[in-house]
């Protein structure tokens, strides 16, 4: 701390409270890293993908590198001055930054409270705002479809096989199994409910639900939320008001979460 | 010298007391949504999950611009930039509208570069247009805008209507607004220069002889130094802007905005809502707006890919640390008229 009295040239207003300001950066050093352990810690344990399309994984890598470098530098200034031999700075004078409090300290410390101390979840039905969407959405590739084979579609290649048909009963007795969790409201009908998927373009800030309907008692009691692997074959049926391909189930699988638990349009 | 500590202070106060404002009512919305029916913490898990990954999409870019904001501010001097900025304003809106193909940043980087810039001694005029415009003219968000719609319609309509509006911009501030009257006054110390009182000289002498015996490494240490500092400056405004923006998409119901999707006006407004509120990163915005082609008009579409990386609820947390209200309510305003005017007119007489 005595070495701020060593160069009087640097002294300014807000320079005055030696051990306060001292205390200060140490705990800016420490949120700097805190905010590097936890994108460090959401790689590491797979997190990352509840948050963000997988192609940008690599920011994640990037932020956890330059929170470690900003981070380490302050560190490693403080401790050069504790030992006697700071590290000058020239003070940019013609750019007055304005003080951190402990206020804007906490406020950038949040994202490490909230990010460490509470479990990590992804979006599923409790996120479902809106209603369950039966449109397909776009994405990198436009609205093509993953696969030859209609048994490995996902919710939104058959949402966009749907759109792009002229004649939506071609798919009366159709096989499909795919997988999503349930989600119901009460207007869907007696035994019917979306199995839905969220898809995520960039982050879940863009996420959408979409959804395919599934009727049939197997499926009744199944709650919701719920992930459900539901293969069956497809009727055209009225569901809310409009004739569109439902399946109804001959098998349905209680399964995990799957990883990603997002779509990637 | 005391006037003006006092002067701070009470304007340090203020700020403390906005702040907690904020915080009231943020914890209002919160306890709002524990009434929505599906129990607190379900919901709150949902904003949780929200917020972090808008945090996560957005922090790496807040840290690249203040990376590049550090070494601006280490290794362009103020007279270097004086030479290359155009007298002419028309030439300087234009030059700053253009100006993200030198700095390629997007909404969450563009506020402490433009920033930098101006105490560089870019005028404001010129460093808004760059700020309006950056997060679109350059190379990553070209090419993110192309992959999603190609050389369309769509691109070339998001470049004139960006371009319109940030030139347009600029030029409003250089033609009525006074410099000192558009930056918060701490930001201004390169432009009154001049008046700087007896210790500020001082240090400024002592300032030229660092900088001629300044090394690579020491001028990189200072701009790790500066860049620790700006990322501190700004974060807690992209902070408080994504727990905004996670809020607003737990508590609105987005069915109630997709019903307005086919009016000529109605589809406009509600994508550039959807804009503000989102907070979408530029870089990635094209392929949330594929999901609007088909029931959105194509106005309404330029509407939210011109809007949206001027103006959305974290750039304007952001804006308010370096502008005034006034300043910062003028911003928002405009670029909405503007962009909105713009989708109107396609929707009527282009598509």
């Amino acid at each position: 701390m005595e070495h701020t009295h060593d160069h009087h040239h640097h002294d300014h207003e807000h320079r005055d409270d030696h051990g306060h300001d001292d205390r200060m950066e140490w705990a800016k050093a420490l949120v700097l890293i805190g905010l590097s352990a936890y994108f460090i810690f959401n790689l590491i344990s797979g997190n990352v993908t509840n948050y963000i399309n997988a192609r940008f994984i690599w920011l994640s890598y990037l932020a956890g590198g330059l929170f470690l470098l900003y981070g380490g530098y302050m560190l490693y200034t403080l401790i050069q001055a504790r030992r006697g031999n700071p590290i000058e700075h020239e003070h940019d004078h013609d750019h007055d930054h304005e003080h951190a409090t402990w206020g804007i300290l906490a406020i950038v410390a949040f994202p490490i409270a909230i990010g460490f101390f509470s479990t990590s979840t992804p979006l599923g039905a409790d996120a479902v705002n809106g209603g369950v969407s039966l449109n397909a959405v776009g994405g990198e590739n436009g609205m093509t479809i993953s696969s030859d084979d209609p048994m490995k579609w996902h919710v939104l290649d058959w949402l966009r096989a749907f759109g792009q048909s002229e004649d939506i009963t071609e798919f009366e007795g159709q096989e499909a199994s795919f997988i999503g969790f349930i989600y119901r409201e009460p207007d869907y009908g007696t035994n019917t409910v979306m199995v839905t998927r969220f898809t995520v373009n960039c982050c879940v800030a863009d996420a959408s639900a979409i959804g395919l309907p599934v009727r049939g008692e197997m499926v009744a009691d199944v709650e919701q939320g719920l992930w459900v692997r539901v293969t069956g074959a497809y009727e055209i049926s009225n569901f809310r008001g409009e004739n569109t391909p439902v399946l109804v189930p001959q098998q349905v699988e209680l399964i995990e979460m799957p990883d990603p638990p997002y779509i990637y349009p | 010298m005391n006037m003006h500590l006092e002067k701070e202070s009470q304007q340090e106060l203020q700020r403390m007391v906005s702040w907690i404002i904020m915080f009231v009512a943020v914890l209002v919305a919160v306890l709002l949504l524990s009434e929505t029916g599906q129990g607190f913490s379900a919901q709150f898990a949902v904003f949780r999950t929200r917020f972090l990954g808008i945090f996560i999409e957005a922090v790496p870019f807040l840290l690249l611009g203040a990376a590049v904001s550090g070494l601006i501010g280490a290794f362009v001097t103020a007279d270097s930039l004086a030479a290359y900025l155009p007298r002419n304003r028309y030439m300087a809106t234009t030059t700053g509208a253009m100006l993200g193909f030198v700095f390629p940043v997007c909404e969450c980087g563009v506020v402490p570069v433009a920033r930098r810039l101006i105490n560089k001694g870019m005028p404001p005029s010129m460093a808004i247009s760059f700020l309006l415009a950056a997060p679109f003219m350059n190379p990553v968000v070209f090419a993110a805008t192309y992959t999603a719609f190609g050389f369309g319609q769509v691109f070339f309509l998001r470049f004139i209507v960006t371009l319109i509006v940030a030139v347009t911009v600029g030029l409003l501030f250089a033609a009525f607004g006074r410099t000192e009257k558009i930056v918060l006054p701490q930001h201004l110390a390169a432009i009154r220069g001049a008046s700087v009182d007896v210790d500020h000289v001082h240090v400024d002498t002592s300032h030229i002889e660092l900088k001629n015996t300044a090394t690579i490494i020491s001028k990189l240490q200072n701009a790790l130094h500066s860049a620790i500092e700006d990322f501190f400056d700004m974060a807690r405004y992209l902070i408080i802007g994504c727990i905004l923006a996670a809020l607003m998409q737990t508590v609105i119901p987005q069915g109630a905005l997709q019903s307005l999707g086919s009016g000529n006006i109605s589809s406009v407004l509600t994508l550039q809502a959807t804009a503000f509120i989102l907070s979408v990163c530029s870089t990635v915005d094209s392929f949330l707006a594929l999901a609007f082609v088909g029931t959105f008009s194509t106005g309404s579409i330029v509407a939210f890919l011109t809007f949206g990386p001027m103006v959305d609820i974290k750039s304007t947390m952001m804006f308010l640390g370096v502008f005034p209200r006034r300043v910062v309510a003028i911003l928002i305003a405009l670029p909405f008229a503007m962009t909105f005017m713009a989708g109107v007119l396609i929707n009527l007489f282009l598509v």
